[in-house]
């Protein structure tokens, strides 16, 4: 990164033409964990994004985890705006009818407890993408901060099956341990993702990702998603946009432009700060000197989406090119996966 | 093989014939000896009924049973799990003078002439990573507690997965949360990693409910010699298990497959490390297509298939020279002693 990116982020008239572009393509974020309410949806339509991959909380519950689900009641209860998306036609209509897009997902596989059948109640709920394991291990694998990692365990062979029965995308690595990840590979068919981590190669965390792990994600036709988050981007816990789109450029020159997404992994409205769950969290992962969460400056909710799009046209990303990075990549593989 | 036990192994002198300091060693009353405990009661009737409850222990106590270890749960939620233990209590408490729920070490002394039923769950699975439910099953019931089925969860690797792997970390809190909680760990079932580190962290009591001798015939529930001579460190058990696929490859194994497995156990340990987990139960248990398990009907040993049968074991020892104390430790004594020390008297 050079300080002619930087400056050339801030400028007006790019960040116009990246505003005026986000507009005429679909911007989906493929992974979300912020309080699911108004201010994420207001987030959403100031910074220019269509969809939206929600893994976050509404009253306390994950999504779809309640058969009266808060999530599904709050679109429900705003028609216009709002629409579950269970295909990428849904997407598309969506966009037509200038409402925002929600898929949901979750992060971890354990809400089926130990019955991989549930998944079909769940998918008929709406749930269309699914990780295993969320940092520790559990049933399905192990986790990325587990001291020693390993494959799937039977169930979870189980479970990948099942998910990409129903056709639920299989998110793996980032809080999936690698040794999991790469055996799901083994067993999986068709494009398998990552919807939020970071390059190891930039910064070395165990939350991040392998170059191995991620080419071997694209090979399968995969989307890699890149967060915002700072502990993940920079080794001093503070990260600029610089930092952000440099993770972006490594992870496209290493795997491919049609590879790589948006994974920014926001909290909007639950910010964090303070000492965290160190069983889940533990400092080799997540340093104690920086556990206020605090994400890229401007990227602590989507208001900042319009100048990750400069950025990449300050890098010399084509119009076609930024599409598919802003989220023609994710719909590619969702209407894959889907199948819709 | 008919050969009698080895002396040395009779006479307590072999490698950690003695318990280990830091064993929890029963104070125990004469009333506490000469109890026969069954450590693997897979009873049915939790979810069948009070009717079929008080059949299934009637005939444990016909057939000279003193102390049944029972599940409360295998593969079950939260909710099944309080279920089952709620209708184990209420059917206990229908049959006041037969059995008793053991929760204290007093209760050990009141099993008699009655029955004592000993909750045990088979796997922390159902409390979703709440550790503080240790100490709340317990108080609620449960002295006895597995890490793990034979399949991974998020505190341990199972014994039929391909993994191996240690514990997790919450695995490790789990495993103290066990022990200050005074419950007994079970061993039974847990990956071979992941039971070993079990054993190297906990100060507590530990006994392995069901599972024979990797090095008569290694099927991935039994204990290598690592993992016996672990629990015999700890002061732990190992209950010996009819359940043919872990005798032998044979079709129908033999009680003499058995005494085998008990033979290598004591060998290693001496004779108070070893009790009988009989595990008589014809239903299903294989999950996954390739686990280690055969469809029922098992094809038990012949003479060995209930409960009712346990006198041929007991017969067939006494010919290969155990005396009537060694078999009463067998059957019962060495299991109370753990049992007694990690209940405490209090009530629960």
């Amino acid at each position: 990164m050079t300080a002619a990116h930087a400056f050339r982020t801030g400028d007006p008239g790019l960040l116009r033409e990246a505003r005026a572009l986000l507009d005429e393509i679909t911007v989906v974020n493929g992974l979300d964990a912020s309080d699911f309410d108004d201010g994420l949806i207001s987030s959403m339509r100031e910074g220019g994004v269509h969809a939206n991959v929600v893994s976050g909380l509404r009253a306390g519950v994950r999504p779809l985890m309640s058969l009266d689900s808060p999530h599904l009641r709050f679109i429900r209860e705003r028609p216009a705006e709002l629409l579950t998306a269970l295909s990428v036609a849904d997407i598309e209509r969506a966009r037509r009818q200038n409402r925002i897009a929600i898929i949901f997902a979750w992060q971890v596989a354990d809400g089926i407890g130990e019955n991989e059948e549930l998944l079909e109640g769940f998918h008929r709920l709406g749930l269309r993408s699914s990780g295993l394991s969320y940092n520790v291990g559990n049933f399905v694998g192990s986790g990325c901060v587990d001291p020693v990692q390993g494959p799937l365990s039977r169930f979870g062979e189980r479970v990948v099956e099942k998910l990409q029965e129903l056709r639920i995308v299989v998110d793996i690595g980032g809080h999936c341990s690698e040794t999991t990840s790469f055996d799901v590979l083994r067993v999986a068919r068709g494009p398998v993702v990552c919807s939020h981590t970071n390059p190891r190669a930039l910064r070395d965390t165990p939350r991040n990702m392998s170059d191995e792990l991620m080419t071997a994600i694209a090979r399968t036709g995969g989307v890699v998603g890149i967060t915002a988050f700072n502990f993940f981007l920079a080794e001093t816990g503070r990260a600029s946009l610089d930092d952000y789109l440099a993770h972006v450029d490594y992870a496209v020159r290493r795997i491919g432009i049609d590879h790589v997404g948006l994974g920014l992994d926001q909290i909007i409205g639950r910010q964090i700060s303070g000492p965290v769950d160190p069983r889940k969290f533990p400092p080799e992962a997540y340093p104690p000197m920086y556990q206020d969460w605090i994400y890229v400056d401007g990227l602590a909710d989507f208001s900042g989406v319009p100048r990750i799009a400069a950025g990449l046209l300050a890098r010399g990303y084509s119009g076609e090119a930024l599409g598919k990075i802003m989220g023609g990549n994710w719909l590619r593989v969702w209407r894959e996966v889907w199948g819709a | 093989m008919r050969r009698g036990l080895s002396r040395r192994a009779f006479l307590g002198t072999a490698a950690g014939g003695t318990l280990a300091a830091g064993a929890c060693v029963a104070g125990g009353g004469t009333a506490r000896r000469g109890l026969v405990f069954d450590a693997a009661v897979p009873l049915a009737s939790p979810a069948t009924g009070f009717e079929a409850f008080q059949i299934e222990l009637e005939a444990r106590r016909a057939a000279g049973f003193d102390l049944v270890m029972v599940p409360v749960a295998v593969r079950d939620g939260i909710e099944a799990t309080l279920r089952s233990l709620l209708a184990l209590q209420s059917h206990a408490g229908r049959m006041p003078d037969e059995a008793v729920l053991v929760r204290s070490s007093a209760d050990l002394e009141r099993v008699r002439p009655g029955i004592g039923v000993v909750a045990q769950i088979q796997g922390l699975h159902m409390l979703g990573e709440q550790l503080s439910l240790i100490a709340e099953l317990r108080r609620a019931g449960i002295t006895v507690m597995q890490l793990t089925g034979p399949w991974k969860n998020w505190c341990a690797d199972g014994c039929f997965e391909r993994g191996d792997l240690p514990l997790t970390g919450l695995g490790r809190m789990a495993v103290r949360a066990i022990a200050d909680a005074r419950v007994v760990l079970d061993l039974a079932q847990a990956g071979r990693r992941s039971g070993l580190e079990a054993l190297e962290l906990t100060e507590g009591p530990v006994i392995v409910s069901r599972a024979n001798a990797a090095g008569v015939y290694d099927h991935p529930q039994n204990l290598t010699d690592a993992q016996i001579d672990a629990v015999r460190q700890r002061g732990g058990v190992i209950c010996a298990s009819p359940f043919p696929p872990l005798l032998s490859a044979a079709e129908r194994p033999t009680i003499d497959d058995l005494v085998r497995h008990i033979d290598h156990i004591v060998e290693r340990t001496g004779i108070e490390h070893v009790g009988i987990g009989l595990d008589f139960d014809d239903r299903p248990r294989r999950r996954f297509a390739d686990d280690p398990l055969p469809d029922p009907p098992y094809a038990w040993p012949e003479g060995l298939a209930s409960a009712a049968d346990i006198d041929a074991l007991r017969q067939r020892l006494a010919r290969e020279g155990w005396t009537t104390a060694q078999l009463q430790q067998l059957l019962g004594d060495n299991l109370v002693r753990v049992l007694d020390g990690a209940l405490g008297p209090g009530t629960g």
